[in-house]
């Protein structure tokens, strides 16, 4: 016999097993897909009443969720006798959250991807990247819980904050949750730059340092700039931990040190006793059809940049 | 650009503390439920007599996190069920200056001398029949009565228990949905009630008591458990559905209590102070006590 027996029982089993199989794991994949679509379907339907009903018209138009109110201010406040429905608390508490995690964690997320893939040797670096890769495995309740017991207090006893919850605790949980997402994009940018360069750079009379920072780097930036991306589209979707450790006061402040309301949080908040079928439950569902357009333009920019970048390097362009 | 990342972090760290103000400021920070809890609805419908909640009141979910975060801050105020007040100090509410103090205490929310109590609900479509009227029969019964006692909450004077005829079951599987505020006190119930009938299973979930409704419009629940009584236009869509009002049965009773850090000196609080404290036209405790005076 010159043929290895796995080989022959592979050939004796008949074809239609085979055929069925790639049809099953064919359509799992499609049905994912459906999945996404029909979330959208249903988060869009629930939204779509917002521009068509009359009913929900005369209580909030998404043109006045943008203007301010008669006597000038900006109040989010669903539940009232004349419901008030202002998007700025929440676009400012949305964006000062998602800034503050941007600048603790891109800055964090970087510096360690230059570390694990200019400086660190092999085996350090194959425990480095796993571990902080780990931390997109901790539940965001987790981080949310530890933001809001430790951190707050931390923070409180150290600067004296006014308000025990504010963007920087939230933002400093949430910058747990950004930073192994932009690690491992960054990382792996930076791991694609052809090792030509460094050689090229270090032959030059360059310093390791020089040459990470000045060569690799630069080399790498549309890869680390869709990492920057990606962590945006995470923090600016991100629920739990901000819900915990926000303190959701929607106020018109960009003090970081200040409570904020942002658009998942309210959503998470409000959704579970909003009145079924009320202007309020529409305009829910239109904040959550825009997060998801957001956070899916974001991401689908982010893929499609690390895709690119990945092609150029391994030459197929 | 090599020094600029490292730069800016340091920067903002020495300006963090610029943000936070001094440490003898007294301001008073706020907590509260989340705009759509039974609670929160009760609050502003009783205490601020429906104005609006200030922006800077913070909400957190949930009364164990109010209770939580109102341990670990000495300028904060709260309000929540009284069925989880633990490491805060319970304030005695005054109805007005000139009346008397009340801790929310088991007889004198029954007994309606505490101005902030309210009534828990079960809500059905139909009048309740077969094993869902035995379940409603013995949650207001004196076992069912118990339990709600034992998890906190406070049973019904007895002239105020609807009459449920408890007939006998005929349908193996009670569902329960809604308040968030009621879930554990349902579970209980359900607990107890199986224990005692092993024929009937009742499930109890949460969800928010919006969502217990929704569910009984659509028929996917056979009680909606709520902490606040229906709105109008959940009434009217009952109403379209049905063709009638859905049935109200007040299962339990509920404090509302206010509470701060336990070593706040404040004695009482009015409902009026309270009012000014949680609209934002008193925003620190120095204020408070002048005004009180």
């Amino acid at each position: 016999m010159d043929r290895p027996p796995s080989d022959l029982l592979l050939r004796a089993k008949p074809r239609i097993l085979e055929t069925l199989l790639e049809t099953a794991v064919r359509a799992s994949a499609f049905l994912v897909i459906l999945f996404l679509v029909l979330i959208f379907v249903f988060v869009g339907k629930e939204a779509l009443p917002m521009l068509t009903s009359s009913d929900v018209h005369q209580e909030v138009t998404p043109w006045t969720m943008t203007r301010s109110l008669e006597d000038g201010g900006f109040v989010w406040q669903p539940v009232a006798e004349k419901p008030k429905y202002s998007l700025a608390p929440l676009v400012i508490g949305t964006l000062k959250v998602t800034l503050v995690a941007l600048i603790i964690g891109i800055p964090l997320a970087i510096l360690a991807a230059i570390f694990t893939s200019e400086f660190a040797p092999q085996q350090l670096r194959e425990i480095v990247k796993p571990a902080i890769e780990l931390l997109a495995g901790v539940p965001s309740v987790v981080i949310g819980f530890f933001a809001l017991m430790v951190v707050a207090t931390w923070l409180q006893d150290a600067f004296g904050f006014i308000f025990r919850l504010n963007a920087i605790t939230a933002g400093i949980g949430l910058s747990l949750a950004v930073i192994p997402i932009v690690f491992t994009v960054a990382e792996d940018a930076l791991s694609a730059v052809p090792q030509a360069f460094r050689d090229g750079s270090l032959a030059l009379g360059a310093n390791r340092w020089q040459t990470a920072w000045r060569v690799v780097l630069p080399a790498a930036m549309p890869g680390v700039f869709a990492a920057c991306v990606l962590g945006f589209g995470r923090a600016i979707g991100e629920t739990m931990i901000v819900l915990m450790a926000s303190g959701n006061a929607a106020m018109m402040s960009w003090n970081p040190a200040e409570s904020f309301r942002s658009f998942s949080a309210t959503i998470a908040a409000e959704l579970g006793e909003v009145v079924y079928g009320s202007a309020h439950y529409h305009v829910l569902f239109f904040i959550g059809a825009f997060l998801f357009v957001v956070t899916f333009l974001l991401n689908l920019a982010g893929h499609w940049y690390v895709s690119r970048l990945r092609a150029r390097l391994e030459g197929k362009r | 650009m090599e020094k600029r990342p490292i730069s800016v972090p340091i920067l903002a760290l020495l300006l963090l503390p610029g943000c936070g103000g001094n440490s003898s400021d007294d301001t008073i920070i706020i907590y509260g439920r989340e705009n759509n809890s039974g609670t929160y609805m009760y609050f502003k419908e009783h205490v601020l007599n429906k104005a609006d909640f200030a922006p800077n009141v913070q909400t957190l979910p949930g009364t164990a996190a109010v209770i939580n975060a109102v341990s670990r801050d000495r300028r904060s105020i709260g309000y929540g069920g009284i069925g989880y007040v633990k490491g805060v100090r319970t304030i005695p509410v005054k109805k007005d200056d000139a009346s008397p103090a009340v801790e929310p205490s088991l007889e004198n929310v029954v007994n309606g001398s505490y101005p902030i109590g309210r009534d828990l609900y079960f809500y059905t479509i139909q009048e309740p029949q077969g094993a869902v009227g035995h379940f409603a029969g013995w949650v207001l019964g004196e076992e069912g009565q118990e339990v709600c006692q034992k998890v906190g909450y406070y049973p019904l004077p007895r002239e105020r228990r609807s009459q449920v005829k408890p007939a006998g079951p005929e349908k193996k599987t009670i569902t329960i949905k809604g308040s968030d505020t009621m879930v554990i006190l349902g579970q209980r119930w359900a607990e107890h009630y199986m224990a005692k009938f092993p024929g009937t299973v009742v499930q109890v979930t949460g969800g928010g008591s919006g969502t217990g409704i929704a569910a009984l419009i659509n028929g996917a629940t056979d009680i909606c458990q709520s902490s606040r009584p229906l709105g109008e236009k959940e009434r009217a869509q009952i109403k379209a559905k049905f063709g009638k009002e859905p049935v109200e049965i007040p299962v339990a009773m509920d404090g509302v209590a206010v509470f701060v850090h336990e070593s706040n000196p404040i004695k009482t609080i009015t409902l009026g102070e309270l009012k000014s404290i949680y609209t934002g036209k008193v925003t620190t405790w120095r204020a408070l006590g002048s005004a009180a005076k």
